[in-house]
């Protein structure tokens, strides 16, 4: 069977996806809107009609489409393909009004916020939305769904996210989920009494409903990236070296002697430095290391009220943002 | 010479001050002055530590060395900078932020702060990670290569043996012969608690009804305790799952040794010391391959990748059912157990000193033998 990725431009995401593909033993054939990859791929050279002629296209079972945020020319043959199995991978998208999501048989989000902002803003259902991580992050978990996907006939059916995660995995997909290490173990015939078990249960009546959709929203996989602004941390790394470098002055420094007069100047230098050890030793060096071991308090409580500040500061900000979004979803309303 | 330890926490059930503490003793018995910091000391350990602001006095001490063990991040690493003598850095690895975004702003960003400020923390003499894993991070923040090490964490066998299994416990554990399954660590978001519970749901569900799942390890995040019971209740297993909060030492001893399968869906272990524990009391482990799990684990146990509820539902019920190949599974996880017998972890404790030049002669030194045989005898798992 054939898979076809459309991409809007040469990414390492549509690489590595065509490179599982081609892995798994399906030929897979990179389509991009902006430029010509290799004598492989395609560009945009390609009409749609033309790209809707293509040997490979008219014998593909899986298409791939990557949108991000703009439609291309490409995409719009999404529209007009009469057989495959569409999926259309939203992973880098923000903005969905020109996304073809009605047109597919499933759309791959890369968290929660996603399948919910899918699900306002254009009425998907939760089944028609697939989370997986980016791919480029686990590559093990697009392998799966790629053959999941590839598994049985996919031509002219519509296959929601159910039937795909319900279909028995075979002993190499379970493989790929249970890893037994120990080389003494009897791996293939453990998997194939895992697999047996799944379809007894199956048999029986399946394991119910996808369980990723139970249960409160806020615990439906996400994504795992950070999508704080990094200036906020370099704001907490700078009250932390203001407070280092209060630190490093909190420390006292005995002051040094020199003379640069012959003969007498080092010796008078020499008397200064015992008299000195002599005094700081028994009688000052106490009372500095009180003022040290002060001082250094002093810092750390200061440091405490600057990191706290700092903190309060960024919680302010994020606080004050979210009544201005309220008041404007207010204003709208009204 | 005296050596230090400072750290963020001495708190009860905490794997770094486990591991603090192990350290101090056992550099007490090879004969150094010791002494342990740290920015939050328990009541019970204030006998033994003493909070970090106490070591501001030795901040001086050229002559000295100090452990510094870094976890999260705490205002206290101006002293780990400040400080003159030779310094050891323990890297216990650090959350990545995001999994506390949504729950808990604060820790989030400490979490978000402390890994960008491990870079700085670069002028040591020595850094440690408690895995392999977490010496590759500490590579990747900028430490030299040839400056950094691994020293596992020690596993404390001798305190289980000190303690009582909790008979009345242990008997409701087993009544009915239900099947156990147990996950163990703090109810945080990066532990995926709702995985584990998804997991035993379709066992439950669907495989075998005759089972409890058993959640032990501190609560804390008000609002990811509030959506796992919110979980719990519409999966309708309130009357199976069992989220115990913090237990006695005791008590953790009666769930191990109730338990049938170990459970862990953790996206994110610098170590795993409930791993090694499952490993001393014979459960099988089934654990998501993340982070350092796999180091800990070895060739022993089960690992799953993503989207594979039903088949670990499936393949706990085989580690339950079919003894031969229990069997040979917990036969593994001891046998890997030994790569993390307190004697090992000790020559590297010791051969970690000895890169620093604190120690001169090599862990087959009588000097060696002698301090550690007592305590060896103690410490070394039965396995």
């Amino acid at each position: 069977m054939r898979a076809t990725i459309v991409a809007p431009e040469a990414s390492a995401r549509s690489t590595v996806q065509k490179r599982i593909f081609s892995s798994l033993g399906h030929p897979c054939q990179l389509y991009v809107a902006h430029q010509l990859l290799d004598q492989e791929d395609r560009g945009n050279a390609l009409s749609p009609a033309a790209f809707l002629g293509e040997d490979h296209v008219q014998a593909t079972a899986l298409f791939l489409f990557q949108f991000e945020d703009k439609a291309y020319p490409l995409l719009e043959t999404i529209r007009r393909l009469q057989h495959g199995f569409v999926v259309l991978d939203l992973h880098r998208a923000t903005d969905y009004q020109q996304a073809p999501v009605h047109h597919v048989d499933l759309c791959i989000v890369a968290d929660a916020a996603q399948t919910r902002s899918l699900a306002e803003r254009n009425g998907l259902a939760p089944e028609q939305v697939l989370v997986l991580p980016h791919v480029q992050d686990c590559e093990e978990a697009w392998e799966m769904f790629f053959r999941r996907a590839m598994q049985g006939t996919l031509c002219g059916t519509t296959k929601a996210m159910a039937d795909v995660t319900m279909m028995t995995p075979s002993v190499q997909e379970l493989g790929s989920i249970l890893l037994l290490r120990d080389s003494d173990l009897d791996r293939s015939m453990i998997l194939r009494r895992v697999q047996q078990a799944i379809l007894d249960c199956q048999a029986a009546g399946g394991y119910g409903p996808d369980v990723t959709t139970l249960g409160p929203e806020i615990l439906r996989p996400t994504s795992t990236e950070d999508d704080r602004d990094p200036e906020e941390h370099d704001s907490l790394l700078q009250v932390q070296q203001t407070v280092d470098e209060l630190l490093a002055k909190s420390r006292l420094q005995e002051p040094g002697f020199d003379s640069s007069v012959p003969l007498l100047g080092p010796l008078v230098v020499a008397v200064r430095r015992l008299w000195n050890w002599i005094s700081t030793k028994w009688y000052v060096r106490g009372w500095m290391s009180q003022q040290v071991a002060f001082n250094a308090e002093v810092v750390s409580a200061v440091g405490e009220v600057l990191w706290i500040q700092e903190s309060n500061r960024q919680r302010l900000q994020e606080l004050e943002a979210e009544i201005e979004r309220l008041r404007l979803e207010e204003g709208n309303e009204a | 010479m005296r050596i230090f330890q400072l750290g963020h926490g001495v708190i009860p059930a905490d794997a770094v001050a486990t591991q603090t503490m192990e350290i101090d003793r056992r550099l007490r018995g090879w004969g150094f002055e010791t002494g342990v910091f740290a920015e939050h000391v328990a009541p019970e350990f204030r006998k033994v530590a003493r909070p970090d602001v106490e070591f501001v006095p030795h901040l001086d001490g050229e002559s000295d060395v100090l452990i510094y063990h870094y976890s999260i991040y705490t205002p206290n690493v101006r002293y780990y900078r400040a400080f003159r003598g030779s310094k050891i850095l323990i890297y216990h690895n650090i959350t990545p932020a995001h999994f506390f975004q949504g729950w808990d702003e604060h820790q989030r960003q400490l979490c978000a702060v402390g890994h960008r400020a491990l870079s700085n923390l670069r002028r040591c003499a020595l850094a440690l990670g408690d895995s392999e894993y977490n010496r590759q991070e500490l590579v990747r923040a900028g430490f030299s290569p040839e400056r950094t090490g691994v020293l596992p964490n020690f596993l404390q066998i001798e305190n289980f043996r000190n303690v009582l299994t909790n008979e009345r416990l242990a008997a409701r554990l087993r009544q009915d012969g239900v099947v156990n399954l147990l996950t163990v660590g703090r109810v945080v978001p990066n532990k995926a608690i709702e995985d584990v519970i998804r997991i035993f749901h379709i066992y439950h569900r669907y495989v075998n009804p005759r089972s409890r799942l058993y959640v032990v390890g501190s609560r804390y995040l008000a609002a990811y305790d509030a959506a796992i019971d919110e979980l719990i209740a519409a999966l309708d297993l309130s009357d199976v799952v069992n989220v115990t909060g913090r237990v006695s030492l005791s008590d953790l001893k009666t769930y191990y040794e109730a338990a049938d399968v170990y459970l862990t869906a953790s996206h994110h272990e610098g170590f795993c010391v409930p791993l090694l524990e499952c490993m001393y009391f014979g459960v099988p482990i089934i654990a998501r391959k993340a982070a350092a799990i796999p180091e800990t684990l070895g060739d022993a146990g089960v690992l799953f990748t993503e989207l594979g509820y039903v088949e670990v539902a499936e393949m706990a019920h085989l580690l339950v059912t079919d003894a031969d190949l229990r069997r040979h599974i917990i036969g593994a996880q001891s046998e890997r157990l030994r790569a993390f017998a307190p004697e090992r972890i000790a020559e590297q404790l010791w051969a970690a000193l000895r890169r620093v030049g604190i120690v001169q002669e090599d862990s087959g030194s009588a000097a060696y033998r002698e301090e550690t045989s007592e305590t060896e005898r103690k410490q070394r798992p039965e396995v």
